[in-house]
């Protein structure tokens, strides 16, 4: 019994990051058609991002997670603008993802030389010995992640639902050519989309490396699971990043801690296989079914 | 108003229009006729900035609006309501007409919208697909409005309606004109499109054919033939 606590709150746990990580990835998938094999590489500069101010500055954990939004953001925007903006033009599901395969690559390369290889610890801004909430048994570091996404993820629902911007992206993403006709400008719709995703990661990073050591690669891992989210919940779905990402987060947990650690990574993927064969949509999938 | 000038556009390496000189002025209905496929659509994308022209101008206001991005376009004053509605089928009515009206401005137009179609202000909340074709149409046209322009470009309001809804829908086209904003109507019911217009052009494998008074093309032997059924 004490064991389920246990793998719920750190299932629990490795779920909201999967679903920060999630959110960006589904939106520009589903929408911009961007395969983004770069989509790990802001959750690590992320978390270097936050380290280098919270643990080599000295300044507070608050302070170096607006630096990695803000880095992530502007990142994001710099590779839209300069990369994927002329691509375009092509139409071709292929160029992107050479792309960001490659830009995930410079990004990696860039945090060896600038933060070198060896992994790193950043401190949660909170501490404490293990505590048991309902049937949980969890650490403050855990709730911390936990309370921290589910305000991130709120936030940015509220991003979207409640402000003109968002109704403009939601606009743009069932009708680009429509958009373009209200005067929206549908470029700059897809910049804030793409660095909005960033976002979302970058705080995936700076959360997770408070529990975790952070590498310079830690990217790589991240954008697979990423994927396997998306394709979960369905391709651009919202709510799907959120449940896909807290359903894969337990079954990984649970699956670790019953069956077998060494297999991990392996149950996440055989719940994305049950799920294809019987949703092939995913969760909530089917975004622009509705285009005439 | 608007005046282009030996305008080419086209998606291929084979133009869709050559050569388009065409004049709307102030306050007019200007109807473009032609059958399907005679680059109707093509011209209208052009004009709003969708389709890029190869050569020729197109300047609105007296400014050169040519290849310009959309956006900058509506923002001048030129919007173009486009052919097979295209509402945002997944939004509420009411955020269809947020999408388009600007933050501050937008009570006034939204009251111009719901006299000129009441049945939207009963739709509110909505969502724009499941709408009847007529109420998509009205919202299309609606939406449009809300981004205050001086020009409409109505491009095919009256495809795929039933018979009594294409009268009504070209009727709003004129209802709009006599609030005072000017319109180009496109329209392949070359007959009702005659009727409601001041002038018209008539539009033959990308080429402008003919022009003149709607009341004078509608009387023309060669038009009757081709358009209007004999």
């Amino acid at each position: 019994m004490a064991e389920l606590g246990q793998y719920l709150g750190n299932g629990l746990t490795l779920g909201c990051i999967y679903a920060l990580m999630a959110i960006g990835l589904t939106l520009v998938f589903g929408y911009m058609n961007v395969v983004n094999f770069a989509h790990g590489e802001f959750y690590m500069v992320g978390a270097y991002l936050a380290f280098t101010i919270t643990d080599i500055l000295g300044l507070s954990f608050v302070l170096g997670l607006l630096a990695a939004i803000v880095g992530a953001i502007v990142l994001g925007v710099l590779v839209d603008i300069g990369i994927l903006r002329k691509l375009r033009q092509y139409d071709d599901i292929a160029m992107p993802i050479l792309a960001t395969i490659g830009l995930s690559i410079l990004l990696q390369n860039l945090a060896i030389l600038i933060w070198n290889p060896v992994p790193k610890t950043a401190g949660s801004p909170v501490s404490g010995s293990s505590i048991d909430l309902l049937v949980m048994r969890t650490t403050p570091q855990n709730i911390f992640i936990v309370v921290a996404a589910a305000v991130s993820v709120l936030l940015a629902f509220l991003f979207m639902t409640r402000t003109r911007a968002g109704l403009k992206m939601r606009a743009t993403f069932q009708d680009p050519m429509a958009s373009w006709l209200m005067g929206v400008n549908v470029r700059r719709i897809y910049a804030m989309t793409f660095a909005f995703g960033a976002a979302m990661a970058a705080i995936g990073g700076v959360l997770i490396s408070t529990v975790f050591q952070m590498t310079p690669t830690m990217g790589a891992v991240a954008t697979a699971k990423s994927f396997v989210v998306v394709i979960l919940g369905g391709l651009g779905s919202f709510p799907g990043a959120i449940l896909g990402g807290l359903l894969l987060g337990l079954v990984e947990s649970f699956g670790a801690g019953y069956l077998s650690a060494d297999y991990e990574d392996a149950f996440g993927l055989l719940v994305l296989l049950v799920v294809l064969l019987l949703r092939p949509r995913g969760l909530f999938g089917a975004p622009k079914a509705v285009q005439e | 108003m608007l005046t282009v000038r030996g305008l080419v556009a086209g998606y291929g390496r084979v133009p869709a229009i050559s050569d388009i000189d065409l004049d709307v002025g102030a306050g007019e209905l200007v109807a473009i006729i032609g059958s399907n496929g005679a680059g109707k659509s093509t011209l209208l994308r052009t004009i709003s900035g969708l389709i890029s022209a190869t050569a020729g101008s197109v300047r609105f206001d007296d400014v050169e609006i040519t290849n310009r991005r959309p956006d900058r376009i509506v923002a001048a004053g030129l919007v173009h309501c486009p052919e097979g509605r295209h509402v945002f089928q997944g939004l509420s009515v009411r955020d269809n007409l947020r999408v388009a009206g600007g933050a501050t401005r937008s009570q006034q137009h939204e009251d111009e919208v719901f006299t000129l179609f009441p049945v939207l202000g009963e739709r509110l909340s909505q969502l724009a697909g499941s709408l009847s074709g007529g109420e998509q149409q009205m919202l299309a046209i609606g939406r449009t409005l809300m981004a205050s322009p001086k020009l409409v470009m109505l491009d095919e309001p009256s495809l795929g309606l039933a018979p009594l809804l294409v009268e009504q829908v070209l009727k709003v086209a004129a209802r709009i004109r006599d609030t005072g904003r000017t319109v180009l109507l496109v329209e392949q019911n070359a007959e009702l499109a005659l009727d409601v217009a001041d002038r018209a052009y008539v539009l033959e494998r990308g080429r402008i054919t003919n022009s003149g008074a709607a009341n004078e093309l509608a009387g023309s032997r060669a038009i009757r033939e081709a358009y209007l059924g004999g």
